[in-house]
C-alpha cells in the first residue's frame, strides 16, 4: 500500500507544476503594466526602475516563472498590489474561513445525501426515492447563487444574510453549499448501491437467511460507499468552486471572495497565489481520498491479491 | 410389471415395430425447415440506437416530457421576437419594477424592462453557451481521448494534461480564463471548452482502450487499416451511446457555469443578457420585487432539470453501465 | 432413505420482460429424498439454476414464482412469508454457488462472513464460540492453516479456496438441504475433483440431501443417486441414475450422455444439432423435437407428458408412450 501511495504522491508533482505553469503563463500574457495597476499612472521612473529589478519584470518570462516557482516553494507568493500585504498571509487569513465553511457544507450533504441515497436505494421507484431523486436532482440544477438569493430572502431577519462574525452567519452559506453537494452524494449513494446489490455476494448474504435491512447495511453498504469516498474528494474541488459564488453572495472574507477581489481589482500577484493555493488543496484533498481509498477497500490495503 | 418386460433404453424402444411411425430424414428435415420459416417471420426488434431511443420515449415518461419541454423551450427562445411585443433592452423608467401582470406576465424589471421578453431573448445566450462549448470541448476531447488511448506514446503527457485541467476548481480557472481573455461571449465560448474537454477525454480514453482489445478493432489492424482510419471508422461510432449521453448531460453543466461566472461578473455582459445575468441583476431587489429572481431562476430550472433528465433517461436506455 | 425432504410440484416460474413472458421454469416437480443426492442435469438456460433459486426464494425481478408449491419437511415454502422463510435459509436449505470468485463479499474477511451465518441462526451462541465453530469448519472442509485464514480476506484466497469457505458456510449450521448449482463450474480439473471428493465426504458424514445443479454426467455419475433432466424449463427424464445411465430413454439425455469424451473409443464425438430454444419463442409440440433424431410428424404438434418407461423412470417422449391395452 505504501508504494501505492508513494506512487500516488510522485504523479501530483508535474501536475502541480504544471498547474503553476499554466496559471502563471495566462496571467503574464494579460495586457497592462503590472506597476501602473499597483500604484497608479504617476510614479517616479526611477522607482520603476528599482522595483522592475526586485520583481524580476525586466527578466524573459521563463526566468520569471523560475523565480516564481522558487519563491512559491518557500510559501511565498508575493505581495499584492492592491492591499500592500504578503500574498501568504492573506491566504493564511482567508483560508480557515473558506474551510470551515466548506466542511460544515460537506457534513452537512453526508448527513443529508448518504441517508436520502440509500433509503432511495432500498425503496427503488418508490414515491419515496422518486421524490428525493426530485430533489437532488432539483440540487443539481439550480444554479447556486439562485438558491442562496432565495434563501436570503425568505431568512431576511431571521438569519444573518452576510458576513461572517458568528456560527449563526454560517448556517445559510452551509445550506447553499451543501444543498447542491447533497444532491451529487444522494444520486451516486443510490446508483452505487443499487449496483452493489445485483453483486453475487449480496446473493450469497440473502442465502444466509438475512434478512433485507442487514443485508443492505452489514454487506452492501461499504461495498457501495467506494465510489462515494471518491465522490467525496471530487467534491472537495466542487465545494472550493462553489465557496467562490457563495462567499461573494454572503460576503464571506474567505479564499474564494479574495479570488473575485484579486480580479476586479486586477491584483496578478494575489490571483496568482489565490488559484494556485485552491488547486493545491485539491489536489491534497484527492491525495487523501485515495489514501482513505485503500484503507477502505482491503483489496488494496492487504498485499496478496490478485 | 408385465409392462415393463420389454427393455426399455432408447435403443431397444427404437427396435420395436410398431413405434416407428417415425419421419424419413427428409419429412424430418422438412418439419424442421418450416418450423425454422416460422421463426424467420418472427422478426425481433432490431437493437439499435433509435429503437433504444424510441423504446425509451415510451417507457420514460419524464424523460420524454423533458424532451418535449425542451423542444418547446428551444422554439418559444428562437422565435422569441413573434412571442412578445416588448423590446428586450427597451428602458422604460415609468414601468419600473411592476409586479406580474397581464401586460407583463414576469413583471419589469429595475430598468422597467419587461422580464418575460428578457427571458425569452436571455435563453438565446444561455441555450447557445449550453451548445457551442460542449460541442467544442467534446469535440477536443473526443480526438484527446482516443489518441490516449489508442497511441500510447501520448496517453502519458494527455493524461497530465488532463489532471491538471481537472484539478482547477472550474469557476476559478473558468475565472482566470475570462480575466485573460477579457469577458465577452465569444471568450465563455473559449473559457469553458478549455475546461471541458478533459472529461469527455478520459471517458473515450478508457473506453478506446477497452475497444482496442476487441476482435474487430484487431481484425482491421490485421487488415493493415490505417491508426486514424480504425480510430474514427471502427472505434468513434463504438462510442456513440456514451457521447450521446454525455453530451446531454454536460450541456447543463455549461450553462450554469455561465450563470456563475455572470454573477462574478466576469460572463455575460450588460446589455446583453443570460439567465444567469438576470438573476445576479435582481440582486438589489431581490427581496422588494421577487420576481426579477424567481423567474429567471425557473428558467435556468426548468432548463436544466429538463437536460438532466432527459441524459439520465438516455443514459439508462442506451449505456447502462456508464457512470458519470 | 425414502422420507422425501424436499418435494417441488408443478413449480412455475415466469420472467416477466418486456418481449414477452418467459417461463424459465414450466411446471417442473422434483422430490429430494432425505440424505441422498439429487443431480439435475441440463444445457445452461434449461431452467435447473432458476428451479434452485425459486426453492431458495432468490428470484430477481423480474423473475417470480407464479405457480406450484415446494413442500420441505411439511411445510409449503411458497406459503410463508420472507420471515419464516429467512429462518430456514441457511439452516436447513443452503446453497453454494457458482461462482466462487464474486459470491464472497470483498470487503469482510471470510471467517467473519461465515460466522454471521452460525450467529444468525443460533441466538444464544456467544461470538467466541462462533469463532472457534468456525475455524473448526474450515478445518473440516480442509483450509489449511484454518485460523489464519480466518482473518483473510476473499481476495487473499484462491478459487479452490474460496469455495471451501463457502461450502463451510452452507454447512454451517448443517443443513438438510444442500443446494449446490454447479459448484465446481469455475474450477480447474484437479480442484474440482477435490471439491466433490470433500461434498461427498459431508454429505456422508452428515446425512444432509444434496440437489446437485450442473452440465456435467460424470458429476452426476459419480455423485448422485437419482437424476433429473431439464429441458427448456421441462423435466423431461427422471429416475435413479443406474436406471438412467444403464437404459437411457429421451434422445435428449442420449445426445448429453454421448457428448461425454470416452478415452476408450475412437468414434467422433457426438454432439446435439442445433441450439437451445429460444425461451421467448419455443416450438408448439415437443419442445425437443427441431434438435431430435427421431422426431415424429406428431412432435410437431402435440407436446408430449411424462411417461414411465420403467418403475420410476419417467420419460418425456412419444416414443415410450404406453400403448393400449399392453
Amino acid at each position: 500500500m505504501l508504494k501505492y501511495i508513494a506512487k500516488r504522491v510522485l504523479v501530483t508533482i508535474p501536475v502541480l507544476i504544471g498547474i503553476v505553469f499554466l496559471i502563471f503563463v495566462m496571467l503574464s500574457v494579460v495586457p497592462g503594466d503590472p506597476l501602473t495597476v499597483m500604484m497608479g499612472e504617476r510614479v517616479k521612473v526611477d522607482v520603476i526602475e528599482r522595483l522592475s529589478v526586485t520583481m524580476h519584470l525586466n527578466d524573459p518570462w521563463y526566468v520569471r516563472f523560475g523565480w516564481y516557482l522558487w519563491d512559491a516553494l518557500h510559501g511565498d507568493f508575493g505581495t499584492s498590489y492592491k492591499l500592500s500585504r504578503s500574498v501568504s498571509s492573506l491566504i493564511a487569513n482567508a483560508f480557515p474561513k473558506t474551510l470551515l465553511l466548506a466542511v460544515t457544507a460537506a457534513v452537512l450533504s453526508w448527513i443529508i445525501g448518504i441517508p436520502a441515497g440509500i433509503l432511495s436505494a432500498v425503496k427503488k421507484n418508490s414515491l419515496v426515492d422518486h421524490l428525493f431523486m426530485g430533489v437532488a436532482l432539483c440540487g443539481v440544477s439550480i444554479p447556486a447563487f439562485s438558491v442562496g438569493m432565495l434563501l436570503q430572502n425568505v431568512f431576511n431577519g431571521i438569519l444573518p444574510v452576510s458576513g461572517f462574525a458568528s456560527p449563526r452567519h454560517l448556517i445559510l452559506p452551509a445550506m447553499v453549499l451543501g444543498w447542491n453537494a447533497a444532491g451529487t452524494i444522494a444520486r451516486l449513494t443510490r446508483s452505487s448501491l443499487l449496483e452493489v446489490l445485483e453483486d453475487d455476494y449480496i446473493r450469497t448474504a440473502r442465502a444466509k437467511g438475512l434478512a433485507p435491512l442487514p443485508v443492505i447495511l452489514g454487506h452492501a453498504l461499504k461495498n457501495s460507499l467506494l465510489p462515494v469516498i471518491t465522490m467525496m474528494a471530487i467534491q472537495i474541488s466542487s465545494l472550493l468552486s462553489g465557496a467562490v459564488i457563495t462567499e461573494t453572495l454572503f460576503s464571506i472574507p474567505g479564499i474564494g471572495r479574495l479570488t473575485v477581489d484579486a480580479i476586479n481589482g486586477r491584483d496578478m500577484p494575489l490571483l496568482q497565489g489565490t488559484v494556485i493555493f485552491t488547486t493545491a488543496v485539491i489536489i491534497a484533498g484527492n491525495l487523501v481520498a485515495d489514501i482513505l481509498y485503500c484503507v477502505v477497500d482491503p483489496r488494496i490495503r492487504v498485499e496478496g491479491g490478485k | 410389471m408385465e409392462r415393463f418386460e420389454q427393455a426399455v433404453s432408447l435403443a431397444a424402444r427404437l427396435a420395436v415395430d410398431s413405434v416407428k411411425e417415425q419421419f424419413s430424414p427428409e419429412e424430418r428435415m422438412e418439419a424442421v425447415e418450416k418450423l425454422e420459416e416460422e421463426e424467420m417471420e418472427y422478426i425481433p426488434r432490431p437493437d439499435t440506437l433509435k429503437t433504444k431511443i424510441l423504446d425509451m420515449c415510451r417507457e420514460n415518461k419524464v424523460a420524454a416530457v423533458s424532451a418535449a419541454v425542451l423542444v418547446l423551450m428551444a422554439l418559444a427562445i428562437i422565435f422569441a421576437d413573434k412571442l412578445t411585443v416588448y423590446d428586450p433592452n427597451a428602458i422604460n423608467l415609468m414601468e419600473r419594477l411592476l409586479p406580474p401582470s397581464k401586460a407583463h406576465w414576469c413583471g419589469t424589471d429595475d430598468l422597467g424592462r419587461d422580464i418575460f421578453t428578457r427571458i425569452l431573448y436571455g435563453g438565446r445566450v444561455s441555450l447557445l453557451v449550453g451548445v457551442i462549448p460542449t460541442t467544442i470541448s467534446m469535440a477536443i476531447g473526443i480526438v484527446m481521448g482516443m489518441v490516449s488511448g489508442y497511441i500510447r506514446q501520448l496517453d502519458a503527457l494527455i493524461m497530465r494534461l488532463a489532471d491538471i485541467v481537472l484539478a482547477f476548481p472550474s469557476i476559478v480557472l473558468a475565472m482566470v480564463v475570462m480575466y485573460t481573455l477579457g469577458a465577452t461571449t465569444s471568450n465563455i465560448f473559449i473559457a469553458l471548452s478549455i475546461i471541458g474537454w478533459a472529461g469527455t477525454a478520459r471517458i473515450v480514453r478508457s473506453q478506446t482502450l477497452s475497444l482496442r482489445e476487441q476482435e474487430f478493432v484487431e481484425a482491421a489492424r490485421g487488415m493493415g487499416v490505417k491508426k486514424w482510419t480504425i480510430m474514427f471508422r471502427h472505434i468513434l461510432p463504438n462510442c456513440l451511446p456514451s457521447l450521446i449521453v454525455l453530451f446531454t448531460l454536460n450541456i447543463p453543466d455549461a450553462i450554469l457555469s455561465e450563470a456563475n461566472l455572470s454573477f462574478l461578473g466576469v460572463g455575460t455582459q450588460p446589455p446583453d443578457s443570460s439567465w444567469g445575468l438576470m438573476v445576479s441583476q435582481a440582486k438589489t431587489f431581490a427581496v422588494s420585487s421577487p420576481w426579477m429572481l424567481i423567474f429567471p431562476s425557473l428558467a435556468i430550472l426548468i432548463m436544466v432539470l429538463a437536460l438532466n433528465f432527459l441524459g439520465d433517461g438516455l443514459r439508462d436506455a442506451v449505456d447502462p453501465h456508464m457512470k458519470k | 432413505m425414502e422420507e422425501k425432504l424436499l418435494q417441488i410440484q408443478d413449480l412455475r416460474t415466469t420472467f416477466y420482460t418486456r418481449e414477452g413472458q418467459v417461463h424459465a421454469v414450466d411446471g417442473v416437480s422434483i422430490e429430494i429424498h432425505e440424505g441422498e443426492c439429487t443431480g439435475i442435469v441440463g444445457e445452461s438456460g434449461c431452467g435447473k439454476s432458476m428451479t434452485a433459486m425459486s426453492v431458495m426464494g432468490l428470484l430477481k425481478k423480474p423473475g417470480r414464482v407464479d405457480g406450484g408449491s415446494i413442500w420441505f419437511e411439511g411445510q409449503d415454502l411458497t406459503a410463508m412469508t420472507p420471515r419464516e422463510r429467512r429462518k430456514i435459509l441457511g439452516n436447513r436449505i443452503s446453497m453454494i454457488f457458482q461462482e466462487p470468485m464474486t459470491s464472497l463479499n470483498p470487503v469482510m474477511t471470510v471467517g467473519r462472513q461465515v460466522r454471521e451465518a452460525l450467529l444468525l441462526h443460533n441466538r444464544q451462541m456467544t461470538r467466541a464460540e462462533a469463532r472457534d465453530r468456525v475455524i473448526q469448519s474450515f478445518e473440516l472442509v480442509g483450509i489449511p492453516d484454518a485460523a489464519k485464514r480466518y482473518g483473510e480476506y476473499p481476495h487473499q484466497l484462491s478459487g479452490g479456496l474460496r469455495q471451501r469457505v463457502m461450502i463451510a458456510m452452507a454447512m454451517a449450521c448443517d443443513p438438510r438441504l444442500l443446494i449446490a448449482d454447479e459448484p465446481t463450474t469455475a474450477l480447474d480439473v484437479t480442484i474440482e475433483a477435490q471439491i466433490l471428493h470433500l461434498m461427498k465426504q459431508l454429505q456422508e458424514e452428515k446425512g444432509t440431501a444434496v440437489m446437485m445443479i450442473t452440465h456435467n454426467l460424470g458429476v452426476v455419475a459419480q455423485f448422485c443417486t437419482r437424476l433429473y433432466v431439464m429441458y427448456a424449463g421441462k423435466v423431461i427424464e427422471s429416475g435413479t441414475v443406474q436406471e438412467i445411465f444403464k437404459h437411457v430413454c429421451h434422445p435428449y439425455t442420449d445426445g448429453l450422455m454421448r457428448s461425454v469424451p470416452d478415452m476408450k473409443s475412437k468414434e467422433r464425438l457426438y454432439n446435439i444439432r442445433g441450439m437451445v430454444p429460444n425461451m421467448l419463442r419455443l416450438p408448439r409440440g415437443c419442445r425437443f423435437c427441431p434438435r431430435c433424431q427421431y422426431s415424429m410428424a406428431r412432435c410437431f404438434r402435440e407436446e408430449p407428458e411424462l411417461y414411465e418407461a420403467a418403475p420410476g423412470h419417467f420419460v418425456r417422449c412419444f416414443l415410450f408412450e404406453k400403448e393400449e391395452g399392453k
